[in-house]
C-alpha cells in the first residue's frame, strides 16, 4: 500500500491494509480526519465535517 | 442484480456490509452521495437495488426518493426514512399503532411548549425532531431549565429547531436496549449501558458500552411490531425498561451496529445483506 502525506500538516501517513475509497483516516501527527479519495495512488483530503443531520 | 451501497463516508458499518456482500458473492458497488448528479426531470438508473447507508438525513431522503422514482429497490425505502427520521411523526405513529412509547408532546412556540410541559412532570426530555447520536437530547430538571432550553432553541434560527418535542422521562436502570430487526425477525439485541463518560445518555458513540441482551419473546415481538409501523426493512429499535415494562422511544432507519456484533455473536451485517438480496429479488 503506497504511503502519503497529510494535506493538513504534511505528516507521514502509512495506510492500513484493505483501505477503501471513502474511508476516514486520522493523521497520527496532527489528528486531522482525512478522507481517502483514491487508494492507488493514495490521495487524501480533509474529511467532511459531521453535519447536524448526520446519524442513524 | 446490480446493487450499490449509497454512502457519505465508508464507516465501519459500511465496510462490514461490503465485506459481507462479497462473502455472499454480491459485488456491492460504491455510490458516494456527494458525487451524485441526479436528473430530477427524468430519473433513470442502471442499478436494480440500493442499500441506503448515507450518513446525512437530507441526502438519505432525497436519494431514496429519487432512486425509487428511477425504479430501483431501495432498502430502507423512502417512507421509512421519512417517518423514522422525524421524531414528531415517529412518536405519533408508534403510539397510534399501540406500541408502548413515552408520553410525548409537540409544540411550536416557547409558550405552548411550557404549557405542554405542565402535562409532564420534571424531569422531562427535550429532543430535536431531526437528529441522531443523542445530539441536543437534554434532560430538563425544572421549569427554569426548560425556559433556558427554549430560549436557546429560539435563537438557533433553523425552523425545525423551533419544533418542540417534549417527552416523559423514563427512569431507566442505567441502560437501554437496541434491538436489531431485519425483515420480520429480531436477530439480536444489546444493552447500551451508561458510563461516567456518557452520563445519563446511553449512546455508544457518546461513551456508552454495549453488552449482550437476550432476545426474549416479549422483546423480539415488540421490536418487530415497532419496526413494522414503518414498513418492512432493517431497523434498530431503541427501548427502555420502565416500571410498566418495555417502551419503545426510537426506531433507527440506518442503524449502526459496529459495537454489537462482538457482544451478541450475531453476524448482523451478514443477516442484513441476506435480507437485502432476498427483498430486492421479490
Amino acid at each position: 500500500m503506497p504511503e502519503s502525506e497529510c494535506p493538513e500538516c504534511a505528516g507521514h501517513i502509512t495506510p492500513r491494509p484493505n483501505l477503501e475509497v471513502g474511508e476516514i483516516l486520522a493523521c497520527p501527527d496532527c489528528g486531522a480526519k482525512l478522507e481517502v479519495k483514491s487508494v492507488s495512488p493514495l490521495l487524501l483530503q480533509k474529511a467532511p465535517n459531521v453535519d447536524e443531520d448526520w446519524g442513524e | 442484480m446490480r446493487a450499490a451501497l449509497l454512502y457519505t463516508i465508508i464507516s465501519a458499518e459500511n465496510k462490514l456490509l461490503i465485506e459481507a456482500a462479497k462473502a455472499r458473492g454480491l459485488e456491492l458497488e460504491r455510490l458516494a452521495d456527494g458525487e451524485l448528479q441526479l436528473e430530477l426531470t427524468e430519473p433513470h438508473t442502471d442499478y436494480d437495488a440500493i442499500l441506503q447507508r448515507s450518513s446525512s438525513y437530507a441526502r438519505t431522503l432525497y436519494t431514496s426518493f429519487w432512486f425509487e422514482q428511477a425504479g430501483a429497490f431501495v432498502c430502507n425505502p423512502y417512507r421509512a426514512h421519512q417517518l423514522c427520521g422525524d421524531k414528531f411523526l415517529a412518536s405519533t405513529l408508534l403510539a397510534k399503532a399501540g406500541i408502548p412509547t413515552p408520553k410525548t408532546y409537540g409544540a411550536f412556540s416557547p409558550e405552548s411548549a411550557t404549557q405542554a410541559a405542565a402535562h409532564l412532570s420534571f424531569p422531562l426530555v427535550t429532543k430535536p425532531v431531526f437528529g441522531s447520536w443523542a445530539r441536543m437530547v437534554h434532560k430538563i430538571q425544572s421549569r427554569e431549565a426548560l425556559e433556558a432550553e427554549l430560549e436557546n432553541r429560539e435563537e438557533m434560527g433553523h425552523a425545525f429547531q423551533k419544533v418542540y418535542y417534549l417527552q416523559e422521562h423514563i427512569d431507566k436502570p442505567g441502560r437501554d436496549i437496541r434491538a436489531f430487526v431485519v425483515g420480520n425477525e429480531c436477530i439480536a439485541a444489546i444493552y447500551r449501558n451508561s458510563t461516567e463518560k456518557s452520563g445519563w445518555i446511553t449512546n455508544t458513540g457518546r461513551g456508552g458500552t454495549a453488552s449482550k441482551c437476550e432476545v426474549s419473546d416479549e422483546l423480539g415481538d415488540l421490536a418487530v411490531r415497532a419496526a413494522n409501523v414503518f414498513g418492512e426493512g432493517i431497523y434498530g429499535v431503541d427501548m427502555m425498561e420502565s416500571a410498566n415494562g418495555l417502551v419503545v422511544h426510537e426506531v433507527n432507519h440506518t442503524t449502526e451496529f459496529r459495537n454489537s456484533v462482538a457482544p451478541t455473536g450475531v453476524d448482523i451485517p451478514g443477516r442484513m445483506i441476506e435480507y437485502f438480496v432476498s427483498a430486492a429479488k421479490r
